[in-house]
């Protein structure tokens, strides 16, 4: 079978993909969590802002975001963006909208009582954030945040589109190369069977810590 | 209610003080500098249009662009490094930076050259259409020029205005790039599709019998090589390069080499 | 130095129009489509029978964890090995109907878990038939309480349509491309665009906030709904 060579192409590609995806959640956590915070800041102007930041990106699709940032933010700032960069910047921006609205439920699951109980122990209020509310929240976070993960993962197959080559693009090249031979249609099965697996197992990882959750409280 | 229109109005507001400060860049770049000391240079290429340039097995590139880049790097005595650029790619890369020259069956036009430069021409070519060969009913552009016919390209090349106004009756499908619309005429899904004549060439060699060329040259194009705008020497180097290679012989061998022909002398025809 | 200048954009805008009514054709369509396929994938996935929900957890899952461009490819350059060659419309729309199907699927299946057992009993009591049982007790219920992630799910379809453009649909994105590809003025062209996509999303958030306070005020009224 011709596509045995191109295997390790594909290993490549599924690396980079997931590579990229988890760069880009790890950034999109750090943001997220700065806006999910302020999301539940008493200060309305805080909410507020942070509430048009979320807004914004989840009333434009991905694709729009990827353009504006491979090649807008570049023409704005004059800086070089390679596509991964363009690629890791955009997704990023994407996920923190997601990650915020996780935070956001994380931090307001836990029982006002808690806080309550803390500060009335004598805690300082940033000594109660720190080490009773968001150890407990982050707890709360993790099944979430794997389905953001995996939204991410998915996205990252739009990064094609400007020419990284993640696990999309590295299928359709190598559709390119043996289009003489068999078409396209065996090469696109293999993508979609990869991602389909990859994405499975990992949203399956996030069920059972749902449910080691669920079990430890 | 009031809260969306608060978002709303204070999305425009920022939108606005990202446009006011975009009081962007307008330095003078000196490119030559920046390769030498760097010691890359950035080319932006394509992936999909054999002979010029392919997508080997191996993840590396290959082609007559590919060449003609790497014996740039070699002059100027630094690396090369490729990148893929789409259409609109292309532009934008010189335009922010991204690549240092463009080769990628890049036809120099006045509108472009308003954003970008062009060196002389490396390759003078016109657009021609083709279409499968089992279709014995398409003979010739006027039987593409119905209602019911659709052409294909991809989109952010110089088909999108030259065949509309080559054949104005049929529909126009635009996909994603060469390998896309290849396929899709492959499937039927087209009827026919647009490129320029060495391209095309380029895909009869690797598909004998497949394909059927109409008669006829819809446009003259000369391919040159794209530079940034605003760095004249950088041009005037590239240039020299070209006219060095056109002259010396050095683009016949390699023609010969890519498109197993003799390379057309290119005239200045008014 | 970049000027910033939406001028520019004002010849395209005519283009514009069609890209915006494309978007909206197949969003519009692709979304009721996945309604209606959606119930019926839910009620498929909650039926007795095994192998019919196995039918239907392999479709939710596979689809689901699929990207749509990759869903896109497949039935666009995949299916025409079978000598399937669907036009680019219905290859669109069929991969955005797939695809927000599986979402939709998910968002009933709770939606019929959530009403309680009660009812089911209560009104097979009473003597009704399944599809009253349905019509009246049931769908109205599972439709109010999923009608929030129904909205997002709607606001999910417009986002899908923007890759649309790989099936040559000259949607708004395709514009886009296009009309950056035109005269170069990508930014102002990315502006506009992004406009018309928050535009479209908004006007649905609207739609649903309005149209939510008017359905749930006339059932906590105890009217017949």
């Amino acid at each position: 079978m011709i596509l045995i060579d191109y295997s390790f192409l594909l290993i490549r590609g599924l690396g980079i993909t997931l590579w990229i995806s988890w760069v880009a959640l790890l950034l999109a956590a750090l943001i997220g969590a700065l806006i999910g915070l302020g999301r539940t800041s008493k200060r309305w102007s805080i909410r507020f802002l942070t509430g048009v930041y979320a807004e914004f990106f989840r009333s434009i699709p991905v694709l729009v975001t990827l353009f504006f940032v491979y090649y807008g933010l570049t023409l704005l700032t004059g800086i070089n963006l390679s596509t991964f960069v363009a690629a890791t910047i955009a997704l990023a921006l994407e996920g923190s909208a997601m990650m915020s609205e996780v935070v956001r439920g994380g931090l307001q699951s836990i029982a006002k009582g808690q806080r309550e109980a803390a500060l009335s122990t004598g805690m300082k209020a940033w000594q109660v954030e720190l080490f009773i509310v968001w150890p407990q929240a982050i707890r709360v976070m993790i099944p979430p945040a794997v389905g953001v993960y995996v939204s991410t993962l998915k996205a990252s197959s739009l990064a094609s589109v400007i020419g990284y080559v993640e696990l999309t693009k590295t299928g359709l090249l190598i559709r390119e190369s043996v289009r003489g031979h068999s078409g396209s249609l065996l090469i696109l099965v293999v993508i979609a069977t990869i991602y389909v697996i990859i994405n499975f197992a990992i949203s399956r990882l996030g069920a059972m810590l749902e449910e080691r959750n669920n079990f430890v409280n | 209610m009031k809260n969306y229109i608060l978002k709303l109005s204070s999305m425009i507001a920022a939108s606005a003080l990202v446009i006011a400060t975009s009081a962007a860049f307008a330095e003078q770049r000196d490119i030559l500098k920046e390769v030498t000391d760097r010691g890359v240079i950035h080319i932006a290429t394509a992936s999909d249009v054999p002979p010029y340039s392919t997508l080997g097995a191996n993840g590396e590139l290959q082609g007559f662009d590919i060449d003609m880049g790497k014996m740039i790097a070699a002059e100027l005595g630094v690396k090369p490094e490729f990148s893929i650029v789409d259409g609109p790619g292309r532009i934008t890369a010189l335009q922010t930076g991204k690549a240092d020259i463009v080769i990628q069956d890049f036809t120099a036009n006045f509108k472009r050259s308003q954003s970008v430069s062009f060196t002389d021409p490396y390759v003078v070519v016109g657009m021609v259409f083709f279409t499968l060969a089992k279709r014995t009913e398409i003979k010739t552009l006027d039987d593409l020029n119905k209602e019911s016919m659709k052409i294909g390209f991809g989109r952010g090349g110089s088909q999108e205005t030259l065949v509309p106004a080559a054949a104005p009756k049929a529909s126009i499908v635009k996909f994603a790039g060469m390998a896309d619309t290849m396929e899709a005429l492959d499937s039927g899904r087209i009827d026919a599709t647009a490129i320029d004549n060495i391209a095309a060439a380029g895909f009869y060699a690797g598909n004998p019998g497949k394909y059927k060329e109409l008669p006829g040259r819809y446009s003259r194009e000369d391919i040159a090589i794209g530079v940034p705008k605003g760095d004249f020497q950088w041009w005037l180097l590239i240039n020299s390069w070209v006219r060095d290679f056109n002259l010396s012989g050095k683009n016949d061998a390699l023609y010969k080499k890519w498109f197993n022909a003799e390379r057309p002398k290119i005239f200045e025809v008014y | 130095m970049y000027n910033f200048n939406l001028f520019f954009i004002f010849p395209y805008l005519d283009s514009l129009q069609w890209a915006i009514w494309n978007t909206l054709q197949i969003s519009v369509t692709a979304t009721f489509l996945s309604i209606i396929f959606g119930v019926l994938m839910a009620l498929v996935r909650l039926s007795n029978y095994k192998y019919l929900r196995l039918c239907g957890v392999c479709y939710v899952e596979v689809v689901r964890n699929m990207p749509m461009v990759v869903l896109l490819y497949l039935i666009f350059f995949g299916l025409p090995s079978f000598g399937i060659v669907l036009s680019g419309y219905i290859s669109g729309l069929t991969a955005l109907t797939m695809n927000s199907t599986a979402f939709m699927t998910e968002i009933f299946r709770s939606g019929f878990m959530a009403v309680s057992k009660g009812q089911f009993e209560a009104a097979r009591a009473q003597g009704m038939t399944n599809t009253q049982l349905y019509r009246f007790i049931i769908l109205p219920q599972v439709f109010r309480i999923s009608y929030a992630s129904l909205g997002n799910q709607i606001i999910g379809v417009i986002m899908g349509s923007s890759i649309m453009m790989i099936a040559t649909i000259e949607e708004v994105t395709a514009w886009m491309f296009n009309t950056g590809s035109i005269n170069f003025r990508y930014f102002e062209v990315f502006f506009v665009g992004g406009l018309v996509y928050f535009v479209l999303c908004q006007t649905v958030n609207l739609v649903r906030n309005a149209l939510g306070k008017i359905i749930f005020k006339t059932a906590a009224a105890g009217g017949p709904w």
